[in-house]
């Protein structure tokens, strides 16, 4: 099983101020670059970023392509992953997505991964005039199209719903071939399933638990193995799971750290769902305005409260949780293995989220690096192999850094 | 997870290996309102699965925002339960949420009877796989959990 890092960015608004100061910003992405920099020297395979616009606090992540290319210039080996770009036209045009995939897969030397998906949120949506009724189908036209732009010399021009443009070549193209390895981000179960049926990875931004990756992972093998028509050139069948990560050496200290920012993480997500005061929120304030002490926090985790059964509030539950992942490396080590059991190939760590201190962050890194990383680095070929078995009989190119 | 071979029920069966066909078949938008008409075929065997009144749509992500437990827009009341992460026990809801994003949604009167919204005519490939992986999903479900 193979690991990564996912990023938003968060970035609370101070308590006392209704803006952020003015360093702020500047210390959040050069906290990020360094993080992803010694992940890359610690042995993580990934560092996945999102892309969200005008999700104050939740994610100052706005231009991924620009981060990953200034961490594709402090890293060696490490994948550089979009999770994801947002493809409907009027969020990102599809040429100018091909343009930057092959140019960041050219200043990378062949590292990145091609996350897409659809956007979610009104503020995201509305921003952009994008209506929540076109978005998949808008994913869709673009994700393929773009896909054909990255291998057709030249490109034949497309008449289509969401965009329309005449014959040109789009240049550069990426130095991985056909093209990078494509994704679709799956927070629920049908686009896993569509995944499968397309030929992508799908970045599972759902928490599932290692009984529920077990049961979609035949499924989606078996979708793929069917697949009559992959969205790209190639398949990347991968299938991989989030979750909110702190590891420490013992688990109550992983929880002092960790437990507050997964909270706020959950918090901030449901935020972002809700009608907004733009400029005006403090979403920090108002979270903690209801943990306002750590051990407060602490007492709304050990909590007992019912698991929601619709999938979109239970991940939002799961997302404010301690989770699978937040304990000393033993705790953690654990619940890995159930995932490598259920036959997940990469499970992708959220470390920035909330307050936490960026010393803390780097810690976490160390530790799980070493202490619990090399051993599924070791066991990651008999993945391969049961992997190999899977793919027995599809008639495509694979690409895959599976 | 579930597949078509999985439905025991006749009916539900044949609706859906025809939602299936008309998807080989390039009918994206008839396969779509395929799936759409059996989710309210199900509804109506099966009311024990219909969502309590503010329960989000296939879009619960309300917690915490403006629009508070149990209110607001969007999906915010689908949210309501993941509050139990900081704010106490939750009420469990029913999963299975039609995916409302797509273009149909399915809306309830006063009396919790289900109906379809079109918010447009034209369905493409992906809408309808998205319908069609849920709908198989929750006919499983519903068949292996009695009401």
């Amino acid at each position: 099983m193979k690991f990564g890092l996912f990023y938003e960015l968060q970035l609370p608004r101070p308590l006392d101020k209704d803006q952020w100061n003015d360093d702020d910003e500047l210390r959040i992405v050069q906290e990020t670059l360094e993080q992803a920099e010694f992940a890359d020297k610690l042995g993580f395979d990934y560092v996945f970023l999102v892309e969200h616009h005008f999700l104050e606090e939740y994610c100052h992540c706005s231009a991924p392509e620009v981060m990953l290319a200034a961490m594709s210039q402090r890293t060696k080996s490490i994948r550089l992953g979009h999770g994801i770009v947002q493809m409907p036209p009027l969020q990102n045009h599809p040429v100018r997505v091909a343009e930057r995939i092959a140019t960041l897969d050219l200043v990378s030397n062949g590292r990145v991964e091609f996350g897409t998906g659809e956007g979610a949120t009104p503020t995201e949506l509305g921003g952009f005039n994008t209506r929540q009724a076109d978005k998949k189908e808008a994913w869709e036209e673009a994700t393929r199209e773009c896909l054909r732009m990255m291998t057709s010399v030249p490109y034949p021009g497309y008449q289509g719903v969401h965009f329309s443009m005449p014959e040109r070549n789009i240049v550069p193209k990426p130095l991985q071939k056909p093209h990078p390895p494509v994704w679709v981000a799956a927070s629920r179960r049908e686009t896993v399933m569509i995944a499968g049926r397309l030929g992508m990875g799908a970045l599972g931004f759902g928490f599932e638990t290692p009984e529920e990756a077990e049961e979609r992972v035949s499924r989606y093998y078996e979708l793929v193995r069917g697949c009559r028509q992959p969205i790209g050139a190639a398949m990347n069948p991968a299938l991989v799971t989030v979750g909110n990560m702190m590891c420490a050496d013992t688990d109550d200290e992983a929880i002092a750290r960790g437990i507050s920012g997964a909270q706020f993480f959950g918090f901030a997500l449901g935020w972002t769902h809700g009608p907004v005061k733009h400029g005006r929120d403090n979403v920090y304030r108002e979270f903690r305005n209801r943990f306002d002490t750590a051990a407060t926090a602490q007492a709304q985790e050990q909590a007992t409260a019912a698991e929601p059964e619709d999938e979109s509030a239970r991940t939002l539950y799961r997302a404010g949780r301690r989770g699978l992942f937040i304990g000393a490396p033993a705790y953690i080590r654990e619940n890995l293995r159930r995932y490598e059991e259920a036959h997940m190939d990469a499970v992708l760590f959220f470390l920035q989220c909330g307050d936490r201190k960026h010393e803390h962050i780097m810690e976490s890194l160390e530790t799980f690096a070493k202490q619990v990383m090399p051993e599924f680095k070791e066991r990651h070929h008999l993945q391969q192999r049961w992997r190999e078995q899977q793919l027995d009989g599809v008639k495509f190119p694979v690409n895959s850094s599976i | 997870m579930a597949r078509p071979s999985d439905i025991e029920d006749p009916i539900f069966r044949a609706a859906l290996e025809e939602a299936e066909r008309l998807i080989d078949e390039g009918d994206y938008t008839k396969a779509s309102r395929k799936c759409a008409e059996t989710y309210l075929l199900l509804l109506d065997q099966r009311p024990d699965l219909i969502p309590p009144p503010g329960a989000g749509l296939g879009f619960g992500f309300g917690f915490g925002g403006p629009g508070g437990p149990g209110g607001g827009s969007g999906g915010s009341s689908g949210g309501a339960a993941g509050l139990a992460a900081g704010f106490g026990p939750g009420r469990a809801m029913r999963r299975g949420f039609w995916p409302g994003q797509g273009g149909i949604r399915v809306i309830f009167d006063e009396d919790r009877k289900p109906s379809l919204s079109y918010e447009k005519d034209r369905f493409s490939l992906t809408e309808a796989l998205t319908y069609f992986e849920f709908m198989v999903e929750q006919v499983v479900n519903a068949q292996r959990e009695p009401p």
